[in-house]
C-alpha cells in the first residue's frame, strides 16, 4: 500500500503535464467543407507585401526585398503568372507559414541574392506554367 | 486391503465435491470495481501522404509529395477498467500541440483498451475522434497502438503508433482533400491502479 503523499504526488504530475502542455497535428489542411474560391491576386500580394515588412522589422533583416516590402510607393503585384489559380486556402496556408516562420528562414526568403520560397507559398511554381 | 483403496477413494471424491466453506469477510474481496488512470506526456511526429497545399516538409523534390509533419507535444488522461490482470475497457482524452510551425491544437477523444503483460508491461489500442482545433476547426479519424513500460509502480515509458484520417480544404480537383497521416510518439507514462 503505497502512502497517500505518493499518490498525490503522481497526480500532481499528471495535472502539471495536463496544466503546462500543448494526436497529431495534421498542418494547416483546411477545414472540410471549405469550398475552393479562387484567391484574388491583389488581396494576397497586398497583404504578403504587409507580412513581408513586419517579419522584416521583426527579424531586422536588411535587404532590397525588405526595403520594397516596407515602401508603401512601391507596387504591389496584382496578378498571379498566367495559367496559376491559386485558391483562398493557398494564400491562407503561404500567409500563415510566413508568419510563423523562423528568423533564418525569413532571412532565406527575404534575400538579395538566391532568394527561396517557403514551400507552403509555392502555389505557382515556374516549371508548371505554360 | 481393496476395501480400504475403494474407501479412500470415495472419501477423496466426497472431499473434492464438498462446496468450498466461504472465506472469512477480511479476506474476501471488496465490493466495488477497480479503476485504472493513467496520465502520460509524449513527444511524436508524423507523415503526411497526401498533401495538396505545400505543408512543410515535403521529403521529396515536388512540394505536394510526402511531408514531415511539425514535431507535436501530446497530453493524455485515460481511464479503464474491467479485469486488473485480463482486459479493461474505458476512455482517453488526448490533447496535442505542435511544437514548431503554425500553431496547431487538437483534442481527442477515444475508446481505449488496455491488457496488462506480466511483470511491466501494458499494451493498448484507442479509437478516435481527433477534434482539430485551430488553425481551421476540423475532424478526423484516428487508431493508434502502443504500448507501455513500467520502470516503476507507477511511472514508465511509453509508446505509440498513430493512424490518421483527416478531411481538409477543397482542391482545384477535389471538393476535399483527404489527409492520411502516420505518426509515432514516445513519452513518460503515469499510472494509478485503484483496487477494489
Amino acid at each position: 500500500m503505497k502512502p497517500p503523499s505518493f499518490r498525490l504526488s503522481q497526480l500532481a504530475l499528471a495535472a502539471i503535464a495536463l496544466a503546462f502542455c500543448m494526436a497529431p497535428t495534421p498542418g494547416d489542411v483546411g477545414g472540410c467543407g471549405q469550398s475552393p474560391d479562387l484567391l484574388d491576386a491583389p488581396t494576397f500580394f497586398v497583404n504578403k507585401k504587409s507580412t513581408d515588412c513586419s517579419r522584416c522589422k521583426e527579424c531586422e533583416l536588411i535587404s532590397d526585398a525588405c526595403d520594397h516590402a516596407c515602401d508603401d510607393q512601391f507596387p504591389v503585384a496584382t496578378a498571379f503568372p498566367e495559367g496559376c489559380y491559386p485558391l483562398v486556402h493557398d494564400g491562407e496556408v503561404c500567409l500563415r507559414a510566413l508568419r510563423h516562420a523562423s528568423c533564418d528562414d525569413y532571412a532565406k526568403f527575404a534575400a538579395d541574392s538566391s532568394p527561396t520560397t517557403a514551400s507552403e507559398c509555392n502555389f505557382c511554381p515556374p516549371e508548371k506554367a505554360p | 486391503m481393496g476395501l480400504s483403496v475403494a474407501l479412500l477413494s470415495v472419501a477423496a471424491v466426497a472431499r473434492a465435491e464438498a462446496p468450498e466453506a466461504p472465506l472469512p469477510a477480511a479476506l474476501a474481496p471488496a465490493a466495488g470495481g477497480y479503476l485504472h488512470w493513467t496520465g502520460a506526456l509524449a513527444v511524436g511526429r508524423g507523415l503526411r501522404f497526401n498533401n495538396p497545399y505545400r505543408l512543410a516538409t515535403p521529403l521529396g523534390d515536388d512540394a505536394e509529395s510526402v511531408s514531415l509533419s511539425a514535431t507535436y507535444v501530446d497530453v493524455a488522461l485515460g481511464a479503464t477498467a474491467g479485469e486488473p490482470d485480463g482486459w479493461q475497457h474505458g476512455g482517453s482524452l488526448h490533447f496535442a500541440v505542435a511544437a514548431q510551425g503554425i500553431p496547431q491544437e487538437v483534442l481527442t477523444p477515444s475508446y481505449l483498451l488496455m491488457h496488462r503483460v506480466p511483470p511491466r508491461f501494458w499494451l493498448f489500442a484507442r479509437a478516435g475522434l481527433p477534434v482539430v482545433l485551430g488553425p481551421d476547426p476540423n475532424l478526423g479519424y484516428e487508431l493508434a497502438v502502443g504500448g507501455s513500460a513500467m520502470v516503476s509502480a507507477g511511472l514508465g515509458v511509453t509508446g505509440e503508433l498513430v493512424g490518421d484520417l483527416f478531411y481538409g480544404a477543397a482542391t482545384q480537383d477535389q471538393a476535399y482533400s483527404v489527409i492520411p497521416m502516420l505518426s509515432l510518439q514516445i513519452g513518460v507514462v503515469v499510472d494509478l491502479e485503484v483496487l477494489p
